[in-house]
């Protein structure tokens, strides 16, 4: 995808195509003293899988719990396929709720985990047996094989298919997860995510994953809502709350970055010219307002924004490596800039360059790929 | 730290020797000899046992105190479980104190005390009986000097002893837990049945023991409750010892006593640990 000249106002407040939204909600703790979710409006598209990302105490989990009806908020409404549920109880709501501790019965066995919500829904026996049996299939469990298991008798990552299977037996349009797969080591969970993905995009599901882990959010999502102190500060797919992050927060929880005061000179191929300091020329950086000529700004560019310079004269920085640190797939540069600026950069492992402290780079930074902040 | 843990065992050993030294010299009394006349001298002979199997008197006293103990563990659980789920579902720690503050008043409150204010509520023209001829009954019910007296201060006071354990299971039982079920559609009922009920088993098979052997040993509330008129065994074999000095048959009774405890709670066990409520599902 190439990055957008101008990063479009995302989708971001809750409009009438929503499967699922969030309308003003506001959730306070401590008799108002903690504001966990301040006015948060995010809609939800049917089928689609949201990551709402951001660090502990950012108010995600508790705007899921809202979502779900585990919790209720001070203020705000929660819409379903445009009927209001806000004061609709959690089961009836046809949603599924996976826990981050999965809150799998400990005392029923795999099969009776699985049956729960058929049971108490007055399900025929017949059907709840193949009904669990297909669903346990769907997440590669063989009835046969663990169906008479208890949880305690699981790995880690069975248990997920479990707490996924108990959901899905139950077919719900949307399942909201509460970081499920943190408990897994790096590995298990990222073969877990890609297999929820694909079931997601088999089934057909609304997903809505609260995470604080970005790497996951950015593999396994169609949209990202960033959070940060109760609010979502920027809703969009992947690349672009990466490439393009709305503010130094978002900036700086999405991986490495390099953010650079700047001056905003003109207007330049739907984007802006901006004058960064230390920088030997103008770049043109994507913005998401309207900044004025003269405006004092922030610029956010990537490791990876920077490219080697073709001509050494006319590059936009020249800096002198002074650390590096080899990442198998990947090398980061620790440079300094001539006028004493840190900044980051990252090539691939194939363009290593030999004995590289203390050489001299020339870079370039192609236009678009900067990002003005918002103040 | 670790050249000292074999001293922290020395309390229990001292409590268990104590307590094998008395069943034993109660054993060894049981088998004396005794009359009226010339007291107890040490002997080997079973009168006492076989006077249990003669003497209606005792051997009704001994099968009403085991029944009046099975009572007590039958109803107890019945008003302890609202009050354990209460107690683990209690979302502010202020309210989960307070609420443990009111489950251990029977403790914190002289026995006296609680079953005086229960002799004063059951009386014949107790609060309870002028609600009940209130609300048109010709006659008084008799609490006092019987049996539903006495199960009524037992169970009472005897509460806390099931409620704690039964809480304690309850609340290492995860919130999700609960909220899963609801999210599945369980009503109360059904998260009752289905969750807090199977994983709160261990508490209740512990409490039950507790509230068992308590009921069955219980002295002040069969003396006070009834009065001396209904004969739990405690009070029979304070009769022996105090009153007509026959050691040798008020040990008999004990033995008898303990001997039955021991076999019911075997059996108790045996039927728990078969299905699996003695043991946490986690």
């Amino acid at each position: 995808m190439s990055p957008p000249d101008t990063v479009a106002e995302p989708e971001h407040s809750a409009n009438g195509n929503d499967a699922l939204a969030a309308v003003a909600v506001t959730k306070t703790f401590e008799r108002g003293r903690v504001r966990a979710v301040d006015d948060v409006s995010l809609g939800m598209r049917s089928r689609e899988f949201l990551s709402i990302l951001g660090p502990s105490g950012s108010g995600k989990t508790t705007l899921l719990r809202i979502l779900a009806g585990l919790e209720e908020a001070d203020a705000g409404r929660v819409h379903l396929d445009g009927r209001d549920i806000t004061d609709i109880p959690p089961h009836r709501r046809g949603m599924g709720f996976v826990f981050q501790d999965l809150a799998l019965f400990p005392h029923l066995s795999v099969f009776e985990n699985v049956a729960f919500g058929l049971r108490t829904a007055g399900v025929a026996g017949n059907e709840i047996r193949s009904r669990v049996a297909r669903n346990l299939d769907l997440v590669e469990l063989p009835m046969a094989d663990f169906g008479e298991r208890l949880p305690r008798q699981l790995s880690g990552g069975q248990r997920q298919r479990v707490a996924l299977a108990r959901i899905l037996v139950m077919e719900p349009a949307v399942i909201l997860f509460d970081e499920p797969m943190a408990s897994l080591d790096r590995r298990l969970s990222d073969r877990m995510i890609v297999e929820l993905k694909g079931l997601q995009r088999r089934i057909g599901f609304l997903a809505v994953y609260v995470t604080h882990d970005q790497e996951v959010a950015l593999a396994i999502s169609d949209r990202i809502a960033v959070m940060a102190g109760g609010k979502v500060v920027q809703v969009g797919d992947p690349v672009e709350v990466y490439g393009h992050p709305r503010n130094r927060e978002v900036a700086d929880f999405l991986g490495n970055s390099n953010i650079f005061s700047a001056t905003v000179n003109d207007a330049a191929g739907g984007g802006v010219a901006v004058a960064a300091r230390g920088f030997r020329r103008p770049v043109v950086a994507s913005v998401h307002g309207m900044p004025s000529s003269g405006q004092e700004v922030e610029i956010c560019l990537r490791p990876e924004h920077f490219v080697p310079a073709r001509d050494a004269d006319d590059a936009a920085v020249h800096a002198q490596i002074e650390e590096y640190a080899f990442s198998g797939d990947a090398i980061t540069y620790y440079l300094r800039m001539d006028d004493g600026q840190a900044v980051i950069t990252k090539r691939l492992a194939t363009d290593a360059v030999e004995d590289p402290v203390g050489r001299r780079l020339a870079l370039d930074v192609p236009d678009g790929v900067a990002t003005v902040l918002d103040a | 730290m670790k050249r000292h843990a074999h001293w922290y065992g020395l309390p229990a050993v001292i409590a268990l020797v104590v307590l094998v030294a008395a069943i034993i010299i109660i054993l060894r009394f049981s088998f004396d000899r005794w009359n009226a006349v010339e007291g107890q001298e040490t002997g080997w002979v079973t009168d006492h046992y076989e006077r249990l199997v003669t003497d209606r008197r005792h051997r009704k006293g001994l099968l009403l105190t085991l029944a009046i103990g099975v009572w007590v563990t039958v109803i107890t659980p019945f008003l302890a479980y609202p009050l354990a789920i209460a107690i683990a579902q209690a979302k502010q720690a202020r309210t989960r104190r307070l609420l443990l503050g009111v489950t251990i008043t029977p403790i914190i409150v002289n026995l006296f005390i609680l079953i005086y204010g229960w002799i004063i509520m059951l009386g014949p023209s107790g609060l309870v009986n002028q609600i009940w001829l209130g609300m048109g009954a010709e006659r008084p019910i008799k609490f006092l000097f019987d049996q539903s007296g006495i199960i009524i201060g037992l169970v009472h006071s005897l509460l806390p002893f099931m409620v704690l354990p039964i809480a304690s299971s309850l609340m290492a039982v995860p919130r999700s837990i609960v909220e899963a079920a609801g999210m599945l559609g369980a009503s109360g009922w059904t998260i009752f049945r289905r969750i807090y009920l199977p994983l709160s088993l261990p508490g209740l098979f512990a409490g039950c023991l507790l509230t068992f052997t308590l009921s069955i040993s219980s002295f002040v509330v069969p003396m006070l409750m009834g009065g001396g008129l209904v004969p739990m065994a405690a009070l029979l074999i304070r009769d022996q010892f105090v009153l007509i000095l026959n050691w040798p048959f008020g040990s008999a009774l004990g033995i008898v006593l303990l001997v039955s405890a021991v076999v019911l709670l075997v059996i108790y066990r045996r039927i728990a640990t078969a299905s699996g409520m003695d043991r946490m599902a986690y």
